[in-house]
């Protein structure tokens, strides 16, 4: 199996921390991998260099084989990486309407931007019943409940039709039936042959949902493999003594 | 038949609600601009000079004027992206002063002494340009176009993490406003028939503002009602003759104080909308 993403030897630091250290991992393409790992340990950091926000001091990160390092953010969202956010970033104006149609936009020539054509509503449809917010689409998004957000930023993000779905934490703020409702549309989305890398603390959750797992503890990567093969690993249950093991 | 001086009401409202408009389409992306009477300037002397001096027909010439001042826009836009808020905002008085200045001390246009000659246009030239820019200004605000404004005035990193240009939609923004600046000098100077740099000064962008601010900030009808407000409130206000200015000021701190966003919303849309989905 061929890698959607290709994260190699990245080094970034802020001032005198090193939010991460010589940090490599592949993703298989079709493939669910989880990162996992205490607070602060360096996984949004992760995301914050895929999509371009943070400039690494070093190392290499290809989509598809094609180098995304020194690309403006809008260009790696276009080459086929959209994400969501820890701290949820919707846009606080918009409905949940305006979301489905604005995330289309950037793939839609600029004379077509002047009307929604069919094909763009009927995603924007198809995208709110995936995840279950058809019931409030003009409602204005930040005025939902957590969790709710939290699908509108997916629904968001995979109207991008991307390659690769970057999900940070989006469990938060979810009930038990929630979380496991959003375990089935994950691996539905898997099976239409979508990359899917997600942080998440909820072990439970990611156990029985990702083929692979990458575990960070302050700014290094100390495992990575299957889930079972994780839950095994010395280094692991040492790095979580005292949190949740 | 209006008379002359409620046809000049009507100029002068349209000319207003034409700058509150060029002010509206640069701050929907986040970015205030203090500066617009500089733009207005440039339109207002360029087409001048090319109706008078040159011999154009007015409708080519703001044409032209338009595009010259939407460039000067795009020359002020890229250090704007650099700039935030208050920083932004200082910039871009920096700018009005320096177009002002340079009207005052260049020569071939009059300098301090103004310039004249211009053919008086017809009310409805004005009228017909200002539902014009109005009219495009509003369906713009129904396409996706807006929306992309929006998100970057929302949040811009979000809007390019989403994959959107944020430093052309930016750029784009500020051209335009200033194009509609310069068609606003542009008829004013086919108005008033005689500019000079103190008609361009910093209290006209202010004004601009104002009425944009005052009649709701989140939508281009707002200026419409705060055009027509700044202009007709001192009429209305006439019999107080020394008090005027004062009443004037004293009701918009409380139009302000009692709705931030001023007298229109998108929200106040939106609810008219559903009033008649649930109707
Ligand atoms: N922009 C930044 N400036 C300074 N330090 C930063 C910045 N971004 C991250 N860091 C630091 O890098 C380290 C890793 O942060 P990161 O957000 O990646 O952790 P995390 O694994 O996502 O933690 P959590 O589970 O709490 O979300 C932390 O020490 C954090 O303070
Ligand atoms: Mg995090």
């Amino acid at each position: 199996m061929s890698n959607v993403l290709e994260f190699r030897g990245i080094n970034q630091s802020f001032g005198g921390i090193k939010a991460l250290s010589d940090v490599s991992f592949d993703l298989a393409k079709g493939s669910i991998t989880g990162a996992i790992g205490p607070n602060g340990a360096g996984k949004t950091t992760i995301f914050n260099v895929i999509t371009g926000a943070y400039r690494p001091d070093s190392g290499s990160v290809k989509l598809n084989g094609q180098e995304l390092l020194g690309l403006a953010p809008y260009r790696i969202a276009r080459a086929g990486i959209s994400r969501t956010f820890q701290n949820i970033r919707l846009f606080p104006s918009m409905t949940v309407w305006d979301h489905m149609l604005l995330s289309q936009a950037p793939r839609t020539p600029m004379l077509g931007r002047l009307i929604p054509a069919r094909k763009v509503t009927e995603r924007a449809e198809e995208m709110m019943e995936l995840f279950g917010i058809t019931g409030v689409r003009d409602r204005i998004a930040v005025s939902l409940p957590y969790g709710v957000q939290r699908k509108v930023e997916m629904a968001r993000a995979y109207a991008m039709e991307p390659q690769l779905l970057l999900l940070d934490e989006p469990v938060a703020g979810m009930n038990h039936d929630e979380a496991d409702h959003l375990r089935e549309v994950l691996l539905g989305l898997r099976g239409r042959g979508l990359s899917i890398f997600i942080i998440e603390h909820d072990m439970r959750f990611m156990m029985a949902l990702c083929d692979e797992i990458h575990v960070m503890n302050y700014g290094r990567k100390i495992a990575g493999g299957k889930p079972s093969e994780i839950q095994s690993d010395p280094a692991v249950i040492a790095a979580y003594l005292g949190e949740d093991a | 038949m209006l008379s002359s001086y409620q046809a000049g009401l009507v100029a002068d409202g349209s000319i207003l609600l034409l700058g509150a408009l060029s002010v509206y389409v640069i701050l929907s992306t986040g970015q205030l601009s203090l500066g617009n009477a500089g733009f207005m300037a440039i339109g207002a002397y360029l087409s001048s000079w090319l109706t008078v001096s040159v011999g154009m027909p007015l409708t080519l010439a703001i044409v032209i004027s338009a595009a010259v001042s939407a460039v000067f826009g795009l020359i002020i836009g890229f250090p704007a992206l650099r700039l935030k808020g208050l920083y932004l905002a200082m910039a871009t008085i920096g700018f009005g002063e320096i177009v002002r200045t340079f009207f005052l001390n260049f020569e071939p246009t009059g300098g301090a002494g103004g310039f004249s000659g211009m053919e008086h246009v017809p009310l409805w030239y004005i009228l017909g340009w200002t539902v014009f820019t109005l009219g495009c200004v509003m369906v713009t605000e129904r396409t996706r176009w807006w929306l992309e404004i929006r998100a970057v005035n929302d949040d811009e990193l979000a809007a390019g993490l989403v994959g959107m240009n944020t430093t052309v939609t930016k750029l784009m923004a500020f051209m335009t406003g200033a194009a509609i600046a310069a068609v606003a000098g542009a008829l004013f100077a086919h108005q008033t028939l005689y500019i000079e740099p103190a008609s361009f000064g910093f209290e006209r962008s202010t004004e601009f503002v104002l009425a944009m601010i005052l009649g709701g900030s989140s939508l281009a009808a707002g200026s419409i009602v705060g055009a027509a407000l700044l202009i007709l409130l001192p009429e209305l206000l006439r019999d107080f003759v020394d008090w005027r200015i004062a009443i004037f000021g004293a009701l918009l701190v409380a139009v302000l104080l009692v709705r931030r966003q001023g007298v229109l919303d998108r929200n106040l849309f939106g609810l008219a909308r559903l009033w008649r989905r649930v109707n």
